[in-house]
């Protein structure tokens, strides 16, 4: 083998190696936003704010990694959802505050589980936590909510490059057709509250959430399905349920309370998939016998 | 898992683009009502700079960033000679020790520039004795609220209703103290809650408005 061949078939770097990995883009891309979205003077802290809820996230999962006695203490998740919490809360959002939101989201994570999958997404599980306990505001900055409108393009185009690299884009594509579609109808038919109007919510700032959403959350791989019917049906349902709660309560928790419904709705048919699984595997087995006889 | 193919990619994007199309195509006259008219707002007496709606955000935003001050939770708004203007020289007795640092500020960067800082004080002692009422709304939601004015002085101001996206209790009760502190509509911006400051600043302005004699 050449000096060439060989250098070629040495693996790469790890950074490199883990920046391909969608963990990774995901982590890249929120890095970038987060950084884009601190550029707005008011938003600077937002980057302490992001630090500090990351490196909480890599605090919880090492110490569940270490009293579980699992070989991988470093934890690229916990920074992920740690950026997310800091993306979504709001700027006022005291420190204190900040490292705890993430930690009740990693601790959902670990503690509410299907198997060996979370049961719900554990940035939406905290902040929706947040919302209604800590009374926390949210701003969703991190996705460049309050910046000039068109870097929205760039939240679309990183999002779509995203969504393919999880390979989901059937249920990004449900979700957000069925929410803006539902927006149009509720505009037609004059519905939902006075100062949460479907034409507030199709436009910047509140569109960004949506996007941010959609894009960053709804793909987590491990709360949501992996078979193309199955997300389109999650899709609808996050949308549907956020739609509903947007249209009759109103606020900035509608998205995170859809998804968690979905995450749920996941759960309930996961379970009983594999409940017919075990039950035709039973009933194999009881057969095989007189198959066998015969 | 086989993937999905690009040219179905393309028609669901088309799709979602054509249905978010459609719905911000139909719902443009309301946003643009929303955004070109503040509900109730009255000025009585129209100065060229100031006579829209928006009037007090703008005013915001022309303010310069470069002295802004932070703290963990909230930073202030800066304090140019311009932006202090209707600053009087009197002021309230602390209300809050939250807000006491806040005004403690305003005191010390008001009194720098006297020539400008006066002639609001002459202003604030123009306004009627009474109640009276302001409201403000912008994407974020809108909210509205009671300055008592007593002895040409700004007594009392309270939230009436409150319909933000985010909680009150981000701005209430800091910026009505504030406003009674500072004798000003120009109150310090609430990070994270800027739409929610700003709206604030509108009302008062408005309702400051109808107090003028």
């Amino acid at each position: 083998m050449s000096e060439i061949e060989r250098e070629r078939r040495a693996p790469q770097p790890s950074f490199e190696r883990f920046i391909k990995t969608p963990k990774g883009t995901v982590m890249a891309i929120l890095v970038g936003m987060t950084m884009i979205a601190a550029l707005r003077p008011q938003d600077h802290f937002g980057l302490v704010n992001a630090l500090v809820a990351a490196l909480t996230g890599v605090v919880v999962d090492g110490a569940v990694a270490l009293i579980m006695k699992r070989g991988k203490w470093f934890s690229d998740g916990g920074i992920i959802t740690g950026l997310i919490v800091a993306d979504v809360l709001s700027q006022t959002t005291p420190l204190p505050w900040i490292v705890a939101i993430t930690a009740i989201a990693l601790l959902s994570k670990h503690l509410l589980k299907m198997g060996r999958k979370p049961l719900f997404n554990p940035a939406a599980f905290g902040l929706l936590i947040a919302t209604f306990i800590l009374q926390s505001g949210q701003s969703w900055w991190g996705s460049l909510a309050l910046m000039p409108t068109w870097l929205t393009f760039v939240v679309i185009i990183a999002g779509i490059f995203m969504t393919i690299r999880v390979n989901k884009f059937p249920q990004v594509a449900a979700y957000l057709g069925t929410y803006f579609g539902l927006l149009f109808i509720m505009a037609i038919f004059h519905l939902g509250l006075p100062n949460d109007t479907p034409a507030d919510a199709l436009r910047v700032p509140f569109v960004n959430t949506a996007l941010f959403l959609a894009f960053f959350m709804v793909t987590d791989p491990p709360t949501s399905p992996a078979s193309y019917g199955q997300q389109v049906v999650f899709g609808v349902v996050t949308a549907v349920v956020g739609t509903i709660i947007f249209a009759t309560v109103g606020g900035l928790a509608y998205p995170l309370i859809g998804l968690l419904v979905a995450n749920v709705w996941k759960a309930i048919w996961s379970l009983r998939s594999s409940r017919q699984k075990d039950a035709s595997r039973a009933k194999g087995r009881a057969y095989a016998p007189q198959a066998s006889n015969s | 898992m086989a993937k999905i193919g690009k040219r179905l990619m393309s028609v669901f994007g088309m799709a979602v683009t054509a249905v978010y199309a459609a719905g911000y195509i139909y719902t443009m006259p309301s946003a643009q009502a929303n955004t070109s008219s503040i509900p109730g707002l009255n000025p009585t007496t129209p100065t060229p700079s100031q006579s829209t709606p928006g009037a007090a955000a703008k005013a915001y935003n022309s303010k310069p960033q470069s002295s802004t001050k932070k703290s963990s939770s909230s930073h202030h708004a800066t304090s140019t000679t311009a932006s202090k203007k209707s600053t009087p020289t009197h002021h309230a007795p602390s209300t809050a020790a939250s807000t006491s640092s806040t005004a403690k500020k305003g005191n010390t960067k008001s009194s720098t520039s006297t020539n400008t800082a006066k002639k609001p004080a002459a202003k604030a002692a123009q306004y009627k004795d009474g109640v009276f009422t302001g409201v403000a709304s912008n994407p974020y939601g809108g909210l509205s609220l009671a300055v008592t004015i007593a002895h040409g002085k700004i007594a009392a101001v309270k939230i009436t209703s409150y319909t933000m996206h985010y909680p009150q209790s981000v701005i209430d009760p800091q910026l009505p103290q504030e406003a009674v502190q500072m004798q000003t509509w120009r109150i310090y911006i609430v990070s994270g809650a800027t739409a929610s400051t700003y709206n604030f600043a509108e009302a008062m302005y408005q309702a400051l408005n109808k107090a003028k004699a």
